[in-house]
């Protein structure tokens, strides 16, 4: 074995310091590690870390791969806590959050935020401006309206309804003033909902968390949204799977994926029908209702807030879109897959064919 | 509920459970065999159990295909010990002679174990290589594990309640499903029946998570939805 393991009996409370131990004696391990012939160092056990949680209205789960456990679950442990916090800041549903408290004060006055949630807004309103307005955060009149995301009942509503909300969702009213970090929602009533942005946020700076504690491959499936670094078991890359979007079971495509983000929109996990309808919480900012054109779009990108924004955008356009960097796979809503951007090292496969 | 069952059934119990749908094929020796393993700890102190482990692991050479580690939090008092499985069979790691058996008895006189504890940890390792079976079934409400139930049973419905709300659960053919929920949207009865490990049904609004334990073998190691 290497002399990399902790000494027994270095423990301690303080999780800095421990970590710090570990890392220190890891270095001094590498100064060895010239020395050693590959054999030995191929025995080094890699343990499979795996810790699961309710956070950001899912289940976030990790598996991590490390050769030493408490190391790896101290730095999962800090990884969670950052999404956590992250969480606490963007969430519409939380009333301390600081997108609350903007939202709050819409027709009142411009409220002063962080750093961290302007820039994220700023953002926002370029990926709006980018892509057509068809990815917007000030959907939430509409969104709380619909209710896919809250514990209520759905109701179907009027187009009076809809035609009355509607006017409230334009990211060109929300202002932000770059002198003093405030947000301003311009018209009473409107509403900044980062539902398609802030999990992908949330989980980058959990992942910069778990890169900086030195884990270094891991897979994180947010439900559904997917982030992974380095190598599967074996030395293999990691390999994921596409959910087919009308069998819970079925897979539609899997990849192999390395330092990647995956996220999907689809229209199959928060929905109601309504006379034989199927209405669910990707909405469509043009128009106030569920966009009809897809199933699912799965984007691949580098962060998950690319992956998260374009999937939104993709879903609600229903059609290739060249301009588009990054691999998608799109489910349309006559069943049909069509997919762009997948180089021969993703290893795509095609399940099947789709017909609803 | 799952208070009980660990209180009456104690330690061995809890590793017969382990033991899987091949059963308990009775006390051995480590001697023969240590091909794919699992070892479950119920402790107070996860990081020192931990470090105990992990320098067994690596001594002994156990799990070159890798090691799987979980970590779920238990509420209530339990009976703190450790229980470790070779291949598919108990070990009596306290009567047998050869060294990984001294081996783990020292770790339990250091650890205090057994003992009962209150609101301690299950930590779970496991090789990874070989065959996993899917066996056994864990219901978590928030992230507190609060029940384990075999896979191998017929359970037509069982409420699995806490201050949110409920669902209900059944299980048939190796497979759970939630047929009923408290919550509005009812998304996880909507997610149908559940049976490789790594799988599992969530209730958001209840914070109830109906997990089956391990992560098993899979063609991928997860699915973007």
């Amino acid at each position: 074995m290497l002399p990399s393991r902790r000494v027994s009996g270095q423990r301690s409370e303080r999780q800095g310091y421990r970590v710090t131990g570990v890392f220190l004696s890891r270095r001094i391990a590498q100064l060895f590690l010239f020395l050693l012939p590959n054999s030995l160092l191929a025995e080094d056990i890699l343990y499979e870390v795996s810790v699961d949680k309710f956070l950001m209205g899912t289940t976030v789960e990790t598996t991590a791969r490390h050769t030493d456990i408490n190391a790896c679950r101290e730095a999962l442990f800090l990884a969670y806590k950052e999404m956590e916090r992250g969480e606490a800041l963007l969430s519409y549903h939380q009333s301390k959050s600081e997108v609350s408290e903007i939202n709050r004060n819409a027709g009142v006055r411009p409220v002063s935020v962080g750093a961290e949630t302007f820039t994220l807004l700023d953002r926002a309103k370029k990926h709006a401006d980018d892509l057509n307005g068809l990815f917007d955060v000030s959907i939430g009149p509409l969104s709380e309206r619909w209710g896919f995301s809250s514990d209520r009942e759905s109701t179907l509503p009027t187009p009076g309804e809809i035609e009355y909300l509607l006017p409230l969702v334009d990211y060109r009213r929300i202002k932000l003033s770059f002198a003093d970090t405030s947000v301003f929602l311009e018209t009473a009533g409107m509403k900044i909902d980062l539902g398609g942005i802030a999990k992908g946020y949330a989980i980058d700076r959990g992942i910069e968390v778990l890169k900086e504690q030195g884990i270094e491959h891991f897979f994180l499936n947010a439900g559904g949204d997917i982030r992974v670094s380095g190598m599967a078991k074996d030395g293999r890359s990691w390999r994921v799977g596409i959910r087919h979007p009308r069998d819970p079971a079925g897979l539609i495509a899997s990849f192999d994926l390395e330092d990647h983000a995956v996220a999907t929109s689809g229209d199959y996990e928060r929905y109601k029908m309504f006379d034989g309808r199927r209405y669910h919480h990707v909405l469509d900012p043009r128009t106030g209702y569920p966009g009809t054109k897809c199933q699912s779009v799965t984007v691949l990108a580098p962060t998950a807030e690319e992956a998260d924004v374009l999937a939104t955008y993709l879903f609600l356009l229903g059609e290739p879109d060249d301009s588009i960097a990054w691999p998608y796979i799109m489910v349309l809503s006559d069943g049909s897959v069509t997919h762009g951007g997948f180089t021969e090292d993703a290893k795509l496969v095609l399940e099947t064919d789709l017909h609803d | 509920m799952i208070r009980r069952d660990f209180l009456t059934k104690g330690a061995i119990a809890f590793g017969g459970a382990l033991a899987g749908a091949a059963g308990l094929k009775g006390i051995l020796d480590v001697r023969d065999v240590v091909g794919t393993f699992s070892l479950d700890v119920v402790t107070g102190d996860p990081a020192s159990t931990i470090d105990a482990v992990q320098s067994l692991t690596e001594a002994f050479n156990l799990g070159q295909g890798g090691v799987r580690f979980e970590e779920h939090q238990l509420v209530g008092s339990h009976v703190g010990d450790i229980a470790f499985v070779s291949g598919s069979s108990l070990v009596d790691f306290r009567r047998s002679g050869d060294a990984l058996s001294a081996r783990l008895s020292r770790i339990a006189r250091q650890l205090d174990l057994p003992r009962r504890i209150d609101d301690p940890v299950l930590l779970q390792f496991a090789s990874t290589g070989g065959r996993s079976t899917a066996t056994e079934l864990h219901v978590y409400s928030g992230d507190t594990l609060i029940q384990r139930k075999s896979l191998h049973q017929n359970l037509e419905s069982e409420r699995i309640e806490n201050r949110h709300g409920y669902v209900d659960l059944a299980i048939s053919n190796g497979a759970a499903r939630i047929t009923a929920a408290s919550c509005k949207h009812k998304t996880c009865v909507n997610m149908g029946a559940i049976g490789r490990g790594g799988q599992s049904l969530v209730c958001i609004p209840n914070q109830i998570r109906v997990a089956v334990a391990g992560r098993g073998l899979k063609s991928v190691d997860g699915i973007a939805s």
